[in-house]
């Protein structure tokens, strides 16, 4: 509601008058209304009937709880109202109310976006696209006087469910979100979409629809748990879980950190398996990150120079090897322990059944064929490292001997060359 | 060359000769050849049809086993570095050539099962050769072999000019073949342990494997160093031998470049159809007119 400035008070002074009876009303049907709407709310918890709004809404807004729906673009007009339902063509009803802070505080709100400016474009007309003409009555039930029952009024809406409305309205993101949502044709979530799944999540299921927000590294595990609530409570039970819910630590990585935000993808796709050496590797060989815990940032280089990763999934190979262990191979996907908790895949008694999973008939000598990621010149491999060096010393001697008798025999020959031409020339 | 005849082995004995000016003392090699020893010799020995002499240093199944072998070597030692390159801008466009490591190490193991088969093949044919028919062993170091080394040298460094007589292989050829040799041993060996690794855990503790994987890369790396360096520098660049190739090498390449084997083969062939064995041949040893042939090469 705006006053008019005083330059209009001298021309129109009849709408003005109007207008201040208009805005005193409108302040305290805003009050009421506000009030009315708490109580509504109340009373759906409650079972407890809102008070009805619509005594009389052909002779126009009466009761002080009722703004004109009417006015383009005041879509809480009607969407304020806690008694506005909707049933889908397959009976299912829902709430078509919108709690007016629930977009105001929104960050689309912040940026200056109205309803039906981006999002909500097929609902600029009424009645709306989506909904038949013989809405109105559902208001105007003075008219065939049908009264609404239960203080319900039911619009029947074009849509078979809700989810329906969901994917519908979801195309209108890409309108301003553009490389974003062209990079989600990427994602598993979209493949699994396309493969049927209607309830893959779009846009509005993890950024929700009306209360629009950035999904932090706080609230991203909450937002990926309202479907993978297995995968969500076996990561909160893990050392980076764990990390994260205890103190919000920094260092560790959330769900997205791994399987990326728009562009999501597990470890069915053989890119992702490929992946995640980089994924886990990047941290894990950082010591401005690894030096805080303790833990050797050697990780990387020594798996990539044993026998899994000699395969060097993430360089720049077209061929990566999917049959070879991989990071989550050994250390679980969202189990990841210490290796000195007990419950740990690499804890060193449950190394054999780890190793089990690909080399079927481990017996128990065989986790001692790998390293566990020490480097050769370790303190813990002294006997590797005392072969190694006696055979690189052995090599280089030998190597040496072989230099010394060719330069003693390829001296005679350019001697002997450089002879037999003088001798020629003279 | 000062040649004390005191300190020889009991194979070798002095024998005064005054026939070269710069020789003090020239010293032969006893050697007691079985028949089969004369027939090789003589087989040895081939007349082409314009009646030129040739020997045959290696018969063709020993040529085809080599060329067997060179291949083989080669696509050991390249599928190997490539793994152990594996990161370097060459090994990944390698690892792509072959659509990944896994393929990659497919043909290492498949050349490692030829190269085990020639293995096979060789000892076989050494056991037969010279356990059961009890002939000279051509590749076994004898003292003679570490003199004749040391007098190259010697005349390599200018120091003396006289210049040894060099049998069927120098020192430096057999160092060659009993590096190379004991280097595809133990490369086998250790290449088996990495292999199969659930095998060996069976019996051995798991740390074998990864020594096993250290030792493996030295061994490989020697052998390519004693192959692409030391031999081919031998056979090609010292001096240009191309006999396992074609098998053959005049009188004239014998006399030089072995000429202790030369007079081994014609001594030999001319004790076929004797009527006791094993015969009793002497072979001279040091300043022989090869050095000749050297004082004539730098007058040239």
């Amino acid at each position: 509601m705006t006053i008019p400035k005083k330059k209009n008070m001298k021309k129109q002074t009849k709408t003005f008058q109007k207008n201040v009876l208009i805005s005193i009303f409108a302040g305290v049907s805003f009050i009421l209304f506000s009030a009315s709407a708490l109580t509504a709310k109340a009373g759906v918890l409650n079972t407890d009937p809102p008070p009805d709004p619509f005594q009389n809404p052909l002779s126009g807004p009466t009761t002080s709880s009722l703004r004109n729906p009417h006015i383009n673009g005041d879509c809480l007009g009607c969407h304020g109202n806690p008694s506005m339902m909707g049933i889908t063509k397959d009976g299912e009803e829902i709430s078509l109310y919108i709690q007016p802070s629930e977009h105001q505080d929104s960050f689309h709100s912040r940026e200056g976006g109205g309803c039906s400016k981006f999002c909500h474009e097929a609902q600029l007309t009424y009645p709306h696209l989506k909904s038949p003409a013989d809405s109105c009555p559902i208001c105007h039930w003075k008219v065939t006087n049908k009264p609404p029952q239960e203080n319900k009024l039911i619009f029947s809406l074009d849509y078979n469910d809700a989810r329906q409305i969901a994917l519908d309205t979801n195309a209108s993101c890409q309108k301003c979100h553009v490389e974003i949502y062209e990079s989600t044709t990427d994602s598993a979530h979209t493949r699994i979409m396309e493969e049927g799944n209607r309830f893959a999540p779009v846009c509005s299921d993890c950024h929700s629809g009306h209360d629009i927000s950035l999904v932090t590294r706080q609230s991203v595990s909450d937002v990926c748990k309202k479907c993978h609530l297995a995968e969500y409570s076996t990561y909160k039970g893990s050392v980076h879980g764990s990390a994260l819910e205890a103190n919000g630590n920094p260092d560790v990585p959330t769900c997205i950190t791994c399987h990326g935000s728009h562009v999501v993808s597990g470890p069915d796709i053989a890119d992702f398996r490929a992946a995640t050496v980089k994924i886990c590797g990047d941290c894990h060989s950082d010591h401005s990150i690894m030096d805080k815990y303790n833990i050797s940032t050697d990780v990387l280089s020594t798996y990539m120079d044993d026998v899994h990763g000699v395969v060097d999934f993430y360089r720049k190979t077209n061929f990566p090897e999917v049959t070879r262990a991989a990071c989550f191979d050994c250390h679980g996907k969202h189990n990841i322990l210490g290796p000195d908790d007990p419950s740990s895949n690499v804890y060193p008694e449950n190394l054999q059944s780890t190793c089990q999973k690909c080399h079927k008939d481990t017996n128990i000598r065989f986790p001692q064929t790998w390293l566990s990621h020490k480097t050769i010149g370790s303190g813990e491999n002294i006997g590797l490292s005392l072969v190694n060096k006696v055979l690189m010393l052995f090599v280089i001697l030998i190597a040496v001997a072989i230099l010394i008798l060719i330069i003693i025999d390829a001296r005679r020959r350019i001697s002997l060359k450089i002879k037999a031409r003088s001798v020629h020339e003279e | 060359m000062k040649n004390n005849p005191s300190k020889r082995s009991k194979q070798t004995k002095a024998v005064e000769l005054n026939s070269s000016p710069s020789a003090s003392q020239l010293s032969t090699i006893t050697r007691f050849i079985s028949e089969a020893d004369a027939n090789d010799a003589l087989k040895q020995i081939k007349t082409t049809k314009d009646g030129r002499i040739l020997f045959e240093r290696y018969n063709l199944v020993t040529r085809i086993l080599h060329l067997v072998l060179m291949v083989t070597i080669t696509v050991l030692a390249f599928t190997g570095l490539v793994q152990i390159n594996h990161g370097s801008n060459f090994g990944q466009s390698m690892l792509n050539l072959v659509h990944g490591l896994n393929n990659l190490q497919e043909i290492h193991h498949a050349f490692a099962i030829l190269l085990a088969l020639l293995a096979i093949i060789h000892l076989v044919e050494i056991m037969e050769k010279y356990v059961v028919r009890r002939q000279h062993a051509s590749m076994v170091p004898v003292s003679y072999d570490f003199r004749s080394f040391l007098q190259m040298q010697r005349f390599n460094l200018g120091i003396s000019k006289d210049k040894p007589r060099f049998d069927r292989y120098s020192l430096e050829e057999k160092a060659v073949y009993w590096l190379a040799g004991s280097a595809i041993v133990i490369l086998g060996l250790t290449g088996v342990f990495q292999w199969f690794p659930l095998l060996v855990t069976e019996f051995l503790p798991g740390k074998v494997v990864p020594i096993a994987g250290i030792i493996h890369r030295w061994e490989a790396i020697l052998l390519m160093i004693v192959i692409f360096v030391w031999h081919l520098y031998q056979m090609l660049i010292s001096r240009t031998d191309f006999s396992i190739f074609s098998g053959l090498k005049s009188k004239e390449e014998m006399q030089k470049e072995h000429s202790l084997e030369l007079e081994y083969i014609e001594k030999a062939a001319a004790a076929v159809g004797s009527p006791t064995w094993p015969v009793k041949i002497e072979l001279a040893l040091v300043n022989d007119p090869d050095s000749r042939i050297v004082k004539s090469e730098s007058t040239k």
